[in-house]
């Protein structure tokens, strides 16, 4: 689960060999983020135009009983198994529905529909947990953003004072050098990272549009 | 059996086959859907229950209109900031229209040659001649305009605001505003009757559809939707359509994924459908027989069975479909 976030959220290696962009233009963007940023984020670390939902109900995702409050799917190890597959996006769907279709068909006639139901329980559960590993993430990585975005304020402040100095400061002329460099450097990082942000919301739609058709799937096999 | 008896069973079955095959045709309809993330329109079939094809349009594509005469199809390419007329038939773009910035959705005048267009960040309405393609005029509205809707007779056009929560009524004569009618938080979607004598708005935050009496522009009813173990706050009215009866109306609850039925006379929900997630915008068939809503989130369409009041088959199309329209043939 932690494995499926991590690789949308995981923060890009910049090299070097990249362009950099002129100075002026770099800090402009920055702060045109950082007020993005305030903006959105309303008092909050979400930045995603998708509102924030915590959780998702089972009767949201499907038109069968509430399986809410159901839990003994957790006690059966190949339930947990076939669980953890039907959620991972790395399984075709058709694979998925395919599983699902040999399990309902392998349940006792009298025990399919509640083993059903406890499959489905497990999915929502199972999904709504990848889902607060994933809002989690994202929030953190705004957090860090908002960290940058402060950061590279501060540096340009300081790029305009050594600016100052360094028309009559040898040494100013120097350091005022490596603080370009450096303020470039940062503002690249946010703006690159920032631009994965969009990505990262639709991770939690991603989990959800999954659980929906999952659910369609193990319905089809109700009679309820 | 002899060879009489079985010959006459060939010839009824044939007989009976050949009906159904008639009847599937008499009601097969053409079903438009903007699916606003690829930039495509997808046509489905109405008989086949299925996409029989799918056409690049402009960017963005969210509000769907056909003419009256059925022969243009006019889409909002809300990215390229027009609205774009293709032949319903062939799917050839015939023309561009202006549309003033990020068009959304759009209503066109009963008579057929006036289009009102939602400019959401202008705070505008632009009245378009699709004949002339000429902006005719810019109505200056509310803070964000969205939803748009037109009475039967044409006199009278409302427009939401999303900001100041309002259904604002215009007199389409000499475009100048006759009433405001408060109604609940980001009202989204207005939908006159038949009859022309209400207007039925929707509020996707408030979360209910303000039913105003159109000649009084007082509040009728207020319907709210509960839907056990449904969070209240993804429960967001969007797409509203009532039949030409007036008997009954369809709401799109957004990401409680269902549609509520509601029985006019009462107010009162019939019946929850379970459709697709996050669903948008609806379309009935011109028999009434079918009902077609957009999913955003599941990429797909759901089927309502409206005599049955049941789902009967979800179609996947584009990425984030947007907007729904029927053609007669």
């Amino acid at each position: 689960m932690g494995r499926r976030c991590g690789a949308v959220l995981k923060e890009d290696v910049i090299t070097h060999s990249s362009t950099i962009t002129g100075l002026i233009a770099a800090s402009a963007i920055a702060l045109g983020g950082a007020q993005a940023l305030a903006a959105s984020a309303n008092g909050a670390d979400w930045p995603c135009v998708q509102r924030r939902v915590a959780t998702v109900t089972s009767a949201q995702m499907w038109d069968g009983p509430d399986v809410d409050d159901l839990t003994q799917w957790r006690n059966n190890d190949e339930m947990k198994k076939l669980i953890a597959q039907l959620l991972s996006r790395r399984v075709p769907l058709d694979q998925a529905t395919d599983s699902i279709a040999q399990f309902a068909a392998a349940q006792r006639s009298d025990e399919r529909e509640q083993a059903l139901k406890l499959l489905f329980a497990g999915l929502v559960d199972t999904a709504n947990n990848d889902r607060a590993i994933v809002l989690h993430g994202i929030e953190r990585f705004q957090q860090r953003q908002k960290a940058r975005a402060a950061e590279i304020e501060r540096q340009a402040a300081q790029l305009r004072q050594l600016k100052e100095q360094a028309a009559s400061d040898e040494r100013a002329r120097a350091d005022l050098a490596a603080a370009e460099e450096r303020h470039q450097w940062d503002v690249r990082v946010f703006t690159e990272r920032q631009q994965s942000i969009p990505l990262a919301c639709e991770v939690p739609v991603l989990i959800e549009q999954r659980l929906f058709e999952l659910g369609r799937a193990i319905r089809s096999h109700m009679s309820e | 059996m002899d060879r009489i008896g079985r010959k006459g069973i060939t010839t009824a079955v044939i007989a009976l086959l050949a009906s159904l095959l008639f009847a599937t045709a008499a009601h097969a309809y053409t079903v438009y859907v903007t699916n606003e993330k690829d930039g495509t329109v997808s046509i489905i079939d109405s008989a086949k229950l299925e996409v029989v094809r799918t056409v690049k349009v402009g960017q963005r594509p969210r509000g769907i209109t056909l003419t009256k005469d059925h022969r243009w199809l006019l889409i909002c390419a809300s990215d390229d900031n027009t609205v774009q007329v293709f032949d319903a038939r062939t799917m050839e773009l015939v023309k561009s229209l202006p549309s003033g910035q990020d068009p959304e959705l759009f209503v066109l005048h009963p008579a057929g040659q006036l289009l009102y267009i939602a400019n959401e960040e202008d705070n505008l309405v632009t009245v378009v001649d699709i004949e002339k393609d000429t902006v005719v005029a810019e109505i200056p509205v509310g803070v964000e305009p969205e939803g748009m809707g037109i009475s039967p007779d044409g006199k009278v056009l409302v427009t939401t605001s999303e900001t100041t929560n309002m259904a604002h009524f215009i007199d389409t004569a000499t475009n100048a505003p006759i009433d405001n009618v408060l109604v609940d938080s980001r009202p989204r979607f207005a939908e006159f009757n038949a009859d022309g004598s209400q207007v039925w708005v929707s509020a996707e935050i408030g979360g209910t559809v303000t039913v105003i009496d159109a000649m009084t522009r007082t509040v009728t009813a207020k319907i709210a939707f509960k839907i056990p173990g449904v969070p209240q706050d993804a429960i967001q009215p969007v797409g509203v359509r009532i039949t030409k009866d007036g008997k009954r109306a369809f709401v799109a609850l957004g990401p409680s994924n269902r549609i509520a039925v509601i029985e006019t006379a009462t107010f009162k929900v019939e019946k929850y459908l379970l459709v697709g997630q996050r669903v948008w915008q609806l379309a009935l068939t011109p028999d009434e027989k079918l009902l077609f809503t957009t999913n955003g989130t599941s990429n797909d369409v759901s089927v309502v069975d409206v005599d049955k009041l049941r789902v009967v088959k979800s179609i996947k199309v584009g990425r984030y479909p947007w907007g729904v329209v029927v053609a007669p043939f």
